[in-house]
């Protein structure tokens, strides 16, 4: 018995050690944000005797409770914000509290349950269920009583609305799909640059022929040299991001939509739609351009992929420009190919504001401050583009966020991603199409197929349309 | 003859060889990815030995995250896990190991066979229950369970060690006026010393790789554990695998020091759970 | 008299001092007890009550009789028999493979060996690794493009796979990860193997019977509960499958591996219906004690209990 006791003290013993050795390491790296993560805390202390329970009388403090997602950077930047409307209004306090995007909505339905629901957060299609339910406020009803914001200042389609005159707000900012691409690599391939006018957009062949020359295996072949070795590609043309943010603006400029016209039926198994769904799946399993989704799985995200050469364009959302900007690379942006018309949208989340808050009127105030563009100007210039029409129309405004100066703004950016989104913007599919939550988990579903190359996209579409049937339920916008 | 002995010992030596690659090569793989940089990692044929080795992915991939905060939360929940556990668990083995009550074996029954019940029944209704009551977002959810018997699994373990305890010892004692409890502390936790560490190293490895728990209970990210932690970064840099496995490798490494400190009581648990069953 | 009257007395003191003692037995246990109340017997009474109704979490829930169980049977969420047949399929592939895996080890092992120790400890060693981290490993291992299992195949001329990025092989790719982590398994098999009497097997070697047979007539009979019970347990846990694809595949592609408890964890906690989730946990712990209780039922016929006879 004394044997196993000293034996257990001495196990206890290298235990604390180890743990002792493991929490030195680990928070060597961290103690920047330790620290800033205690001074938060003592903030909160320094304020929860003060702040009352009811009342919102002004000089009272409030504290309110958010909850948002993004990267390191948007987290850095939102906290600033944050501090920068606190130091304005020095009643409120906002607790903010970050959660990763992937778990996002089920971390607020925790809350929710728990009667600890945000008052206001962060918010994507899931939010309309929500308006449905009645959790959330009426960005309508708030917005009579707010002379200051305007219906008709925001871009036409910003809206996310659960019924005719029930909106979850409109966009907090928005972004838009957007070509990349590596400069570097177009030189040493002595391919002229993406175009970057709208008019001038490269028809889906060019598109094909230019990413070819961009495609080198392992030997440097390209696609069409004899010997080409398919299974080893070193430096892919082209990577899409394969979700409908990439796709979308295909099949409308090929003259299809997600639903019908008349918004009764499943728009993506009608043959305009198939046909630029194959097109994209095309470049996968026939030129070899693109990675298949398996291929994808060892591309990095869009900067660290086109800096590290796995990728000569990239077609994914513009709040990449952000990372590239900081990348170390010789990159830019031009408008997306297109099969007939130049077609494309505007997309983003919103700030819903909670009927449980017990202080709307301070989340209102905030809800606000993080909406205007103005406040939060330094995201402008990278991360997000404004919703405002105001700010694609008043040339100063413009300057103060597109100046092609701005690291997050290479040359060429007003043509390629503000005026030819602008100009030639429909509604996204996430805000217009009823139950598209539900539906777009089974679109995504058969579409792994097609870009396995295991069915066409028709075959992939027709499948899913018997599926989504009883979900398609019309439009809200148009 | 001697032949045919030698031919199959070594058909023996060579599935367990074979058995152990299997079992080794996906660590090693880990461990030394961990180690290199980008380039290394995707060469072919692969190389087995980092040069040079990269211990800056340790640093890079815990900088990226607040790992220093993730690991103080794990550590706070496991500690905690395993006192409520140890304690908990103990008195109530020697209660249906030692004495009788009424209703006793019926009890004992429906904790055995608590142990078959699928966990997805009880996780809903579990979580409404703390959400209910506000607890969500806190350690509280992941901890209390332990201090309520430590589970079936860990009552069962520690009867069948005070089974096998001799009852002269302490009957010789209760006949000497000794109460339960002075017979439970002075002489069943003494000799029982070995299955209780047994019982907390399960636990702790239990609570150390939980991932389904925190996952369903902690909402901030200040409030994240090292596997949640680690399911994060996989969403955020993606296909920067040397990252990712020097990431995961910390997570791993606590485990692989408790097993191997650990590892007779180990076997010896598990051997106990096999064959009594 | 004075006889009986001592013996009364006593019997009222041993009366009192049982009764005491009865209520110590149930104080010591207290925590067990209301553990398995609060823990596992109340939620399984609310969760039974929950599937009953409508209920998001955040309304009150709305009595709605059989509902949540028809739209499962009917088809009408499409997932439901998607994710059972899933489900279903790791089982099968999973627990047998398992099983003759762990237990061909335990035989080799329980041999005389050198290095027996070595191997025990490096067979069980991938069970004690978080799963969060068996995933990362195996997410990579498994890389159609890169992986190392890929390139092993290829250096051996063999086509490589699709593993969990194809439809057809991401079940059996999540069923040879799970191999990989039945350790626990072997150790309990090698447990049971050094139980057998050596007189049996010495009663067969006068025989001059070969090892098949003393394999076949004396190991495996002997190890029948051993294997049963591994069975019961494999089968608990491949219904329960859920980290690996939540982390690793998502569920996909084409939902070709959207497990059963990741099924009700989307039903629950992302699409936030709890009386469905509720449901779908009842169905899921019916199928189990199906299954169970038709094993129990045929391992009368297979199982062999020592002792048996002197019962």
């Amino acid at each position: 018995m004394r044997k196993n006791t000293g034996r257990t003290r001495l196990m206890l013993l290298f235990l604390l050690i180890m743990a002792l050795l493991v929490t030195a390491c680990g928070a060597g790296g961290n103690n920047a944000n330790t620290k800033a993560d205690t001074s938060q805390e003592n903030n909160q202390e320094g304020n929860s005797p003060a702040s009352g329970d009811t009342g919102t009388a002004a000089g009272e403090k409030v504290k309110l409770k958010f909850t948002f997602w993004g990267s390191p950077q948007e987290k850095q930047a939102v906290e600033d914000a944050i501090k920068a409307f606190e130091a304005k209004n020095p009643n409120v306090t906002i607790d903010s509290i970050h959660i990763p995007g992937t778990d996002f909505l089920q971390k607020l339905n925790a809350m929710i349950a728990g009667n600890e629901a945000p008052d206001l957060s962060y918010s994507a299609a899931w939010k309309l269920k929500m308006g449905e339910e009645g959790l959330i406020y009426n960005f309508f009803d708030l917005m009579k009583e707010d002379p200051s914001i305007k219906k008709e200042d925001y871009l036409q389609y910003a809206w996310w609305n659960w019924d005719t005159d029930k909106s979850a707000g409109p966009y907090q900012a928005s972004v838009v799909p957007s070509l990349m691409y590596n400069a570097d690599l177009f030189k040493e391939a002595g391919v002229e640059l993406p175009p970057t006018k709208a008019e001038e957009a490269w028809q889906w062949d060019e598109f094909v022929e230019t990413a070819k020359k961009l495609t080198l295996d392992r030997n440097g072949k390209h696609p069409d040299d004899p010997g080409f070795d398919p299974k080893n590609i070193k430096q892919y043309g082209v990577k899409f991001s394969l979700s409908w943010l990439s796709y979308m603006p295909l099949v409308l400029s090929n003259g299809g939509d997600y639903l019908t016209e008349d918004g009764k039926e499943f728009g993506l198994s009608k043959p305009e739609a198939t046909e630029a769904i194959q097109k994209i799946a095309d470049l996968i399993n026939v030129y070899h351009v693109a990675p298949s989704p398996v291929q994808a799985s060892s591309i990095p995200a869009p900067a660290t992929a086109l800096q590290s050469r796995k990728v000569a364009m990239v077609i994914d959302g513009s709040w990449n420009h952000l990372d590239l900007s900081k990348a170390n690379i010789n990159w830019g942006v031009g408008v997306l190919p297109v099969l007939k018309d130049y077609k494309t949208f505007f997309l983003g989340g919103s700030l819903i504001i909670f009927k449980s808050s017990k202080h709307p009127k301070e989340a209102w105030e905030f809800s606000k401050f993080l909406t205007d563009p103005e406040n939060v100007l330094e995201l402008h210039q990278g991360l997000w583009m404004p919703q405002l029409k105001q700010w694609y129309e008043d040339p100063k405004l413009v300057d103060s966020w597109a100046n092609e100066e701005l690291p997050g703004r290479p040359a060429g950016f007003q043509d390629a991603v503000m005026r030819s989104t602008y100009e030639h913007a429909e509604p996204s599919a996430e805000n217009n199409v009823r139950n598209f939550v539900e539906i777009d988990a089974a679109v995504t579903a058969g579409l792994d197929q097609v870009w396995l190359g295991t069915k066409t996209a028709a075959e992939a579409m027709k499948e899913v349309e018997a599926k989504v049937k009883p979900l398609v339920k019309g439009t809200y916008l148009k | 003859m001697r032949n045919r002995a030698w031919v199959e010992k070594g058909l023996v030596y060579l599935v367990l060889v074979a058995g152990g690659l299997f079992s080794l090569l996906p660590l090693i793989w880990l461990i030394r990815s961990s180690l290199m940089d980008m380039g290394q990692i995707f060469e072919l044929p692969p190389i087995w030995i980092p040069d040079p080795f990269r211990f800056g992915n340790f640093s890079e991939a815990l900088t990226i995250l607040p790992f220093g905060r993730y690991f103080i939360n794990t550590t706070v929940i496991v500690i905690f896990t395993m006192l409520g556990v140890l304690v908990t668990c103990s008195i109530s083995a020697y209660s249906f190991a030692r004495m009788s009550w009424r209703g006793r074996d019926l009890v004992f029954g429906l904790l055995l066979s608590s142990m078959m019940l699928p966990y997805a029944v009880t996780l809903i209704p579990t979580f409404i229950g703390w959400s209910k009551l506000g607890l969500t977002n806190s350690f509280i959810p992941l901890i209390a369970p332990a201090w309520f018997g430590g589970g079936a699994f860990n009552i069962f373990l520690l009867r069948q060690f005070y089974l096998s305890i001799p009852r002269d010892l302490d009957e010789a004692a209760y006949v000497d006026g000794a109460s339960h409890w002075r017979i439970f502390i002075s002489i069943i936790i003494p000799l029982t010393r070995p299955a209780l560490v047994v019982v907390g190293l399960f636990t702790f490895l239990a609570s150390w790789n939980d991932f389904l728990g925190p996952l369903v209970y902690l909402n901030s990210e200040s409030k994240y554990t090292l596997a949640l932690g680690l399911q994060q970064f996989k969403g955020m840099y993606a296909a920067e695998w040397h990252l990712m496995m020097a990431a995961a490798t910390v997570v791993l490494a606590p485990a692989i020091v408790v097993f191997f400190i650990g590892q007779r009581y180990f076997i010896e648990g598990i051997t106990l759970t096999g064959i009594k069953a | 008299m004075e006889p009986v009257s001592s013996l009364s007395v006593n019997r009222a003191k041993t009366k009192r001092s049982s009764y005491r003692n009865e209520l110590l037995g149930i104080l010591f246990a207290l925590p067990a007890i209301l553990g398995l109340l609060i823990f596992t017997l109340g939620p399984m009474i609310y969760s039974l009550y929950m599937s009953f109704t409508d209920y998001s979490g955040s309304n009150s829930p709305t009595f709605i009789g059989l509902d949540n169980y028809t739209r499962m049977f009917s088809g009408e969420d499409q997932y439901f028999y998607k994710s059972l047949g899933v489900t279903l399929y790791f089982v099968v592939l999973s627990v047998p493979t398992g099983i003759i895996y762990s237990f061909l080890l335990a035989i080799l092992l329980n041999r005389n060996i050198k290095g027996k120790a070595i191997f025990r400890t490096v067979f069980y060693l991938p069970s004690i690794v978080p799963i969060i981290a068996i995933s990362f490993i195996w997410l990579w291992l498994l890389n159609p493009d890169l992986g190392l299992a890929n390139e092993m195949l290829r250096a051996i001329g063999l086509p490589g796979s699709q593993w969990i990025f194809g439809e057809k092989s991401v079940v059996p790719s999540l069923a040879l990860m799970n191999l990989w982590t039945t350790g626990g398994t072997m150790i309990i098999f090698l447990a049971g193997l050094q139980d057998i009497p050596r007189s049996l097997y010495e009663a067969i070697e006068i025989d001059g019977g070969s090892k098949l047979h003393k394999l076949r007539n004396i190991t495996i009979p002997m190890m029948t509960p051993t294997i049963f019970f591994n069975l019961i347990m494999g089968i608990i846990n491949g219904f329960q499958v859920f980290s690996q694809a939540y982390v690793m595949t998502s569920g996909g592609p084409n939902n070709a591996s959207l497990f059963y408890v990741f099924y009700l964890y989307r039903e629950a906690f992302q699409f936030s219906r709890m009386g469905s989730a509720s449901a779908i946990a009842w169905v899921l712990f019916i199928i189990i004690m199906l299954l169970t209780y038709m094993v129990f039922k045929t391992s009368k016929k297979w199982v062999y209990y020592e002792g048996d006879e002197a019962r």
